[in-house]
């Protein structure tokens, strides 16, 4: 509602500095002020504009409140403990410093109503010698790695993102997620480069304890991949392209009667390209992958890309990472592709493009496929 | 069991290859159990170095157990096609899949209880059961599920019960989504939500909407309310009530097209103005 109130204000300030608009002034330069203040209130105005909406999105008929809605439908320092709230005042929920994981101390509540665990205490006490260690714990994890210089990494927690954050131009990245719930989890992180392509998605199960932050180093995303030609003219070539960490050298493998091994090397934006002539691969669909590699370290496979060799050349359109299981085409495929896939679960006459296999039906494999092309 | 030592060894036999691709495996906290004791399985799977992403098949229970509970807390399975159903059935099926895949010896999938209720051989195990490939194709595998078996004995003391979980913990945050599709629910506005509990694992969902009832529900929930000028309200709650609450505001949708609206006012008054300026201007000359 804030954001309502301010939004009225602005139109106010605006009607008045129009009223005010001094009558005397000549032709043009009231022409321009009126267009000036036009185009400072569209600016102003309109959605997806500078002005400081909530973070709140509206495309392709999805929209999803980022909101944690315990800031609202409870009263924090009301005494009460209420949802949302881990406490509240002196209401703890029964909790203490063992339940969160320590061996003694007092809990307290802070102003936020979270668990202030400063007084807390954990390990100590062997051999006669005196108290604990009082820590600040802060459950979660840090990732590092390699990815693509100056783009962006998606880290999803159990399939769903937790952060994006930007790797450096020497394709190094690290990031921190806290204010995680002791457990295991699965951690996935994917990148895209600048064509749009994405790369496959690389996952690690963490088991998260209490009051620690899981350290995660050395993950490497594996290499977009592209081909120029969805069908090659036997003889003719294909290029393959994409985007790794700077200076890795990419192996390429052509899935063939015998596989073919190619080897480049990405220059300083992490680009790479291998020209290959075709002459040797039959007349059928082959399948090529792509790994990097980085002082000794191995990327897993892109994700698997198809070409036809056959009797004319097509071109395949760029980017042409068509995101097969992104149901109601918004650019991902997460829990709303999951939920209309879930709804057509083995019922009859599915839609085409649900069914994703298009073997007639949904099941378990177009879950899988679906599951393989995930964004979050 | 001799049974099932007698098929892995033919298998192995005439097996040139690898076995297997995916094991599916039970363990308990139980190594003696009697009537009346609650006796809790975790179901496992090892991959065999696949990476897999999807896991089908039906749990099955002898008789004399009774399916008590089924948690998911810690659950590799982010996302339940079918979850299994807790029923006095032997069978529950289930679907889930596991987003980016798993590659791991110790991925438990789910963490069941069951009552023993006669005497006799008790069993659990998995019955046509897929894992797939992460391959994006759906790939299946040649799976193996070992199944748990105990013999139920008598003169163990006093029934053992399930421990005692402490969980004040809520469950992870979670950012619902309202979208629509024309292939799901005639295009009318739908929420989806889901999230987890490490803990206890989630019990149920609850959506509120505007002057509505809240009601339990599932992910895909067709929104009663279709001009969505309400708020939304999804409550999480895990088994030991614990509710994380997120809120889709309503009045965010109506805010992007009232501006439009403003907008428009606005331009239009500034047009006016200029035609009268103008006209004012004219006569003046």
């Amino acid at each position: 509602m804030a954001t309502s109130s301010y939004h009225n204000k602005n139109i106010i300030a605006t009607v008045f500095l129009i009223l005010l608009t001094p009558l005397e002034v000549s032709r043009l330069r009231r022409l321009s002020m009126l267009l000036g203040i036009g185009l400072l209130t569209g600016l102003t105005l309109l959605p997806g504009s500078v002005y400081p909406v909530r973070n709140f999105i509206i495309s392709n008929e999805v929209y999803a409140s980022t909101q944690e809605a315990s800031t609202r439908s409870s009263v924090c320092g009301d005494g009460v403990k209420e949802s949302g709230e881990q406490c509240d005042g002196s209401d703890l929920a029964g909790a203490s410093c063992t339940s969160q994981g320590y061996t003694g101390g007092t809990l307290s509540c802070s102003a936020s109503c979270t668990f202030n665990t400063s007084a807390c205490t954990s390990g100590g006490g062997g051999g006669g010698g005196g108290g604990g260690v009082t820590i600040t714990p802060e459950t979660g994890i840090t990732i590092s790695g390699y990815a693509y210089p100056s783009l962006e990494v998606t880290l999803l927690k159990d399939a769903q993102v937790a952060l994006v954050t930007t790797v450096g131009m020497d394709g190094r990245f690290n990031a921190s997620l806290i204010g995680l719930s002791a457990g295991s989890y699965i951690f996935s992180v994917y990148s895209e480069d600048r064509l749009g392509i994405r790369s496959a998605l690389f996952s690690f199960p963490v088991i998260v304890t209490s009051g620690a932050k899981a350290r995660v180093s050395g993950i490497f995303i594996p290499p977009t991949l592209g081909v120029d030609k969805s069908q090659v003219k036997k003889g003719d070539v294909i290029n393959f392209f994409g985007t790794t960490t700077p200076s890795s050298v990419v192996n390429i493998t052509v899935n063939s009667f015998n596989n073919i091994i190619l080897q480049t090397n990405a220059n300083d934006d992490g680009v790479y390209l291998q020209a290959y002539n075709t002459s040797e691969l039959d007349k059928e669909e082959h399948t090529v992958q792509a790994r990097a590699v980085l002082n000794g370290q191995l990327t897993s496979n892109s994700k698997v890309v198809t070409f036809v060799v056959a009797d004319s050349n097509i071109t395949q359109p760029i980017p042409h990472d068509i995101t097969k299981a992104d149901l109601n085409d918004d650019g991902r495929v997460n829990i709303v592709d999951f939920s209309i896939a879930a709804y057509w679960y083995k019922r009859l006459s599915p839609p085409a493009s649900v069914d994703l296999n298009t073997d007639g039906k949904v099941d378990i494999v177009d879950f899988s496929i679906m599951a393989y092309n995930w964004t979050g | 069991m001799r049974k099932y030592f007698i098929i892995l060894f033919i298998i192995t036999l005439f097996s040139p290859l690898k076995l297997w691709a995916a094991e599916l495996y039970f363990e308990s906290n139980s190594s003696q159990i009697q009537v009346g004791d609650v006796v809790v399985v975790n179901l496992f799977v090892n991959s065999k170095g696949d990476d897999i992403n999807a896991i089908e098949g039906t749990l099955t229970n002898s008789g004399n157990l009774q399916l008590k509970d089924v948690r998911d807390g810690g659950s590799i399975v982010s996302f339940w096609v079918s979850k299994p159903l807790v029923n006095n059935e032997p069978t529950h099926f289930f679907s889930g899949i596991i987003p980016g895949g798993y590659q791991g010896t110790e991925g438990l999938i789910i963490t069941a209880s069951f009552e023993v209720m006669h005497s006799g051989q008790a069993s659990v195990n998995i019955e046509n059961l897929q894992v797939l490939k992460n391959d994006g194709l759906g790939t299946g595998t040649v799976s193996l599920a070992i199944p748990w078996v105990s013999k139920v004995v008598e003169g163990l003391g006093k029934p053992k019960t399930v421990d005692v979980i402490i969980d004040n913990i809520l469950p992870e945050k979670f950012t619902p989504t309202v979208s629509r599709s024309v292939d799901l629910f005639n295009n009318q506005w739908f929420v989806v939500f889901s999230t987890q509990d490490k803990n206890s694992g989630i019990d149920h969902y609850e959506v509120c909407e505007g002057d509505f009832d809240c009601e339990q529900a599932s992910s895909p929930y067709l929104l009663k309310n279709q001009k969505l000028n309400k708020d939304i309200i999804i409550k999480a709650v895990d088994k030991k009530g614990n509710e994380r609450v997120a809120i889709i505001v309503a009045s965010n949708i109506s805010n992007n097209y009232q501006k439009i609206a403003l907008f428009v006012i606005i331009m239009l008054i500034l047009v006016g103005g200029f035609v009268i300026y103008k006209k004012y201007h004219v006569k003046r000359l």
